[in-house]
């Protein structure tokens, strides 16, 4: 006898062209159900916080000081213009296929050699002619950082995931030993002596703020209208394609490595010389693979990349005061909020991109019915 | 430190490196990559917290007999469970929600280690001590320090000897059983592996959860054995580096025992050789393990023998529909 063939209960389909409006409502609806998770996970933790953690998230933007009411609006801001800063700088390589894990090491270079030089070059330079010289040993840092993986996996294609990733210690590693050899009691380098970037407004960071919203701007413009953002995704799509095509495969991958690691180089420098005024091995504080994440589930877009990296930093912020409030002050804690921040928008991203369906009984005898006669 | 003692230190913390890339193989001739094992070793530890904890609970308040059977089996059993469901939230994402792996890792990492320091927090960070001497009791009772023999081979605690067999069958199974070839037609090509008549979505399924439960077992021996029930807060890197451990070994678990063992002396190199930790240099003796793994990276992809190629559809996801 033939075995009845089992249908299953659901089957999903790719979807092809999803209205505008129905795109805007599953994504508004992501971000509502993200914040509810991060609300229903906070008060397991402690129970009845649910309302709190609302407070909390959107107490973060509001500042209590009265002198400087946009405080808090701006240091959620400028978290999100470093996590922005990072995936903007991945984007490019990750545009290639080149999966630039090490992100986190190309920060610390350049945030390195920043503070490096602060603490060599002499006191009567002009501040600003110092502010030069430690953007461009910055870039340098981050961009020589990348080049390494990126020459073997242009020249032998080897495997740029872990390349990158291990790089991220070796990186940590340096920066401990010349902390060791010149700050031996503390974990950090001495604060800047000089670069330090002003204050605007009464308020720091926003040079940051600044830099890196003009960054958004040049990059959906070196991707969108320029030969190179044109070659590197030939490249990405299929590097075959690209041989034939004419284009120096060896070469876009390098140059496109580089400009990824000089960015995150830039980056460093900003939050050495914009936000923290001193290194640690610390310093990148897991933001280069938190960069990663945005870049990728903000689909390669660098305005809605903004979006994404100013929900993390608001979830972040919010969090981090929620854990303070009523979990004892737990650094760790928004670590939870985020990812599942980032699992909820994957959901969304399914329903996006894939329809549900539900195989009913009925309808698969009326099927087969009409198919009889 | 004498050589034995070098090399038993080192076969000891080979254990961690050595479950974490037994499971992560056994997951990524799946087709999985699975970026999470830090994320995973990290619950891993958290869940035999949460076993040892309640195992306390039970002797100190139930009048539950105290001893090491129990005292082992709490915490590896708790681990394995909050191991496998981690792996199945992975594959929940990957297979069914067809999300890109990488981020899914990289996201079970980040909420891997989130989870991991704030369970510490709540459970509290001590007590554990407790149990660890179950976990570093000699497994072999009578083991004189004289003999080399002995020190070297029987004088570790009942994980070591248990990452060792695991390994050793998985490397069996892959590569000598059905099932084995089954689960790397699946890696390698799933559509033709679909079109004979496998499914494809259930060997992935069970093979990242399985990997998974036995990754977190890293972590469990970590905290558990080789720090003796004190909680330590850097386990991703031994996770990452259990990550990198898998290509050095050509997706083969039972090489990983060979792999694990190179890579744990490189790690405890810096503190058995006669370096002053006061000397800054030591920080660059300790970059040893990444920059052996960047090498076994570079020279595994310049000589292309067949031994450094991974499975074909690693990291792709598989969807039936698509061609």
């Amino acid at each position: 006898m033939e075995k009845a063939k089992k249908t299953p209960l659901l089957h999903i389909s790719r979807r092809m062209d999803v209205p505008r409006w129905e795109k805007i409502v599953i994504r508004v609806a992501t971000f509502v159900g993200a914040f509810v998770l991060c609300a229903l996970i906070c008060s397991l933790f402690k129970w009845g916080t649910f309302f709190n953690f609302f407070q909390d998230l959107f107490g973060s933007l509001v500042s209590k000081s009265a002198s400087k009411p946009l405080r808090s609006l701006i240091n959620t801001l400028e978290e999100m213009a470093l996590l922005l800063g990072i995936s903007l700088a991945l984007l490019p390589a990750f545009k290639m296929k080149f999966w630039n894990l090490g992100a986190e090491g190309q920060v610390l270079m350049g945030g390195f050699m920043a503070a490096m030089l602060s603490k060599f070059l002499p006191n009567s330079m002009p501040t600003a002619l110092a502010t030069v010289i430690m953007l461009v040993a910055a870039v340098a840092g981050g961009a020589v950082w990348s080049l390494l993986p990126a020459v073997f996996k242009a020249y032998f294609n080897t495997n740029e995931t872990l390349f990158t990733l291990m790089m991220n210690y070796v990186a940590m590693g340096v920066i401990t030993c010349f902390i060791r050899v010149w700050n031996p009691e503390h974990g950090t380098l001495d604060s800047l002596s000089t670069g330090m970037l002003p204050q605007i407004g009464g308020y720091s960071y926003v040079i940051n703020i600044i830099v890196v919203t003009v960054l958004v701007f040049a990059m959906y413009g070196y991707l969108k209208y320029t030969k190179h953002g044109f070659e590197l995704s030939v490249v990405g799509a299929s590097r075959n394609t690209a041989i034939y095509a004419g284009i120096n495969t060896w070469s876009v991958i390098i140059r496109t490595a580089v400009l990824s690691g000089a960015l995150c180089g830039l980056v460093g420098w900003l939050i050495v010389a914009g936000a923290d005024q001193s290194v640690s091995s610390g310093s990148a504080g897991g933001r280069g693979f938190t960069g990663v994440l945005i870049a990728w589930l903000g689909n390669f877009n660098p305005f809605y990349m903004a979006l994404i990296a100013f929900f993390v930093a608001f979830v972040t912020r919010g969090s981090s005061s929620f854990a303070t409030e009523f979990l004892g002050g737990n650094s760790s804690f928004p670590k939870i909020t985020i990812a599942l921040f980032f699992f909820a928008v994957l959901v969304g991203e399914f329903f996006l991109n894939y329809k549900v369906h539900i195989n009913r009984k009925e309808k698969k005898q009326a099927l087969a019915g009409k198919e009889a006669k | 430190m004498s050589i034995i003692a070098f090399i038993q230190q080192a076969i000891r913390f080979a254990t961690i490196f050595l479950f974490g890339s037994t499971g992560e193989s056994i997951t990524e001739r799946s087709g999985h990559l699975n970026l999470g094992v830090p994320g995973i070793m990290c619950v891993g530890s958290a869940g035999a917290a949460l076993g040892a904890k309640l195992y306390l609970t039970l002797v100190d308040s139930c009048g539950f007999p105290m001893n090491g059977f129990f005292g082992v089996l709490f915490p590896v059993l708790f681990c394995l469970i909050c191991g496998a469901l981690a792996g199945l939230m992975f594959c929940f994402f990957t297979a069914t929600l067809k999300a890109n792996q990488n981020v899914v890792g990289l996201s079970m990492t980040t909420f891997g280690i989130g989870l991991y320091v704030v369970i510490f927090q709540i459970l509290g960070e001590s007590g554990y001590t407790r149990l660890g001497g179950y976990f570093t009791k000699v497994f072999f009772d009578s083991v004189s320090a004289s003999n080399w023999f002995e020190l070297l081979f029987l004088s570790y605690g009942p994980l070591v000897y248990l990452a060792i067999i695991v390994s050793i069958i998985a490397g069996l199974i892959i590569r000598k059983t059905k099932l084995g070839l089954t689960l790397r037609s699946v890696g390698e090509n799933p559509s033709a592996a679909d079109a004979t008549g496998i499914n494809v979505q259930k060997y992935r399924y069970v093979a990242t959860i399985i990997g998974s439960a036995i990754a977190a077992l890293g972590g469990c021996f970590l905290f558990m054995d080789y720090m003796a029930g004190q909680p330590l807060y850097n386990i991703d890197t031994y996770g990452w580096m259990a990550v990198a451990l898998v290509i050095f070994v050509g997706w083969n678990p039972d090489l990983g025992v060979l792999g694990s063992f190179l890579f744990a002396a490189a790690y405890i190199l810096p503190d058995s050789i006669k370096i002053d930790s006061k000397n800054p240099l030591i920080e660059i003796v300790r970059l040893l393990p990444y920059f052996l793994t960047i090498i076994i990276l570079i020279i595994s992809s310049v000589s292309k023998t067949k031994l450094s190629n991974g499975p074909k559809a690693l990291g792709v996801t598989y969807f039936r529909e698509d061609r």
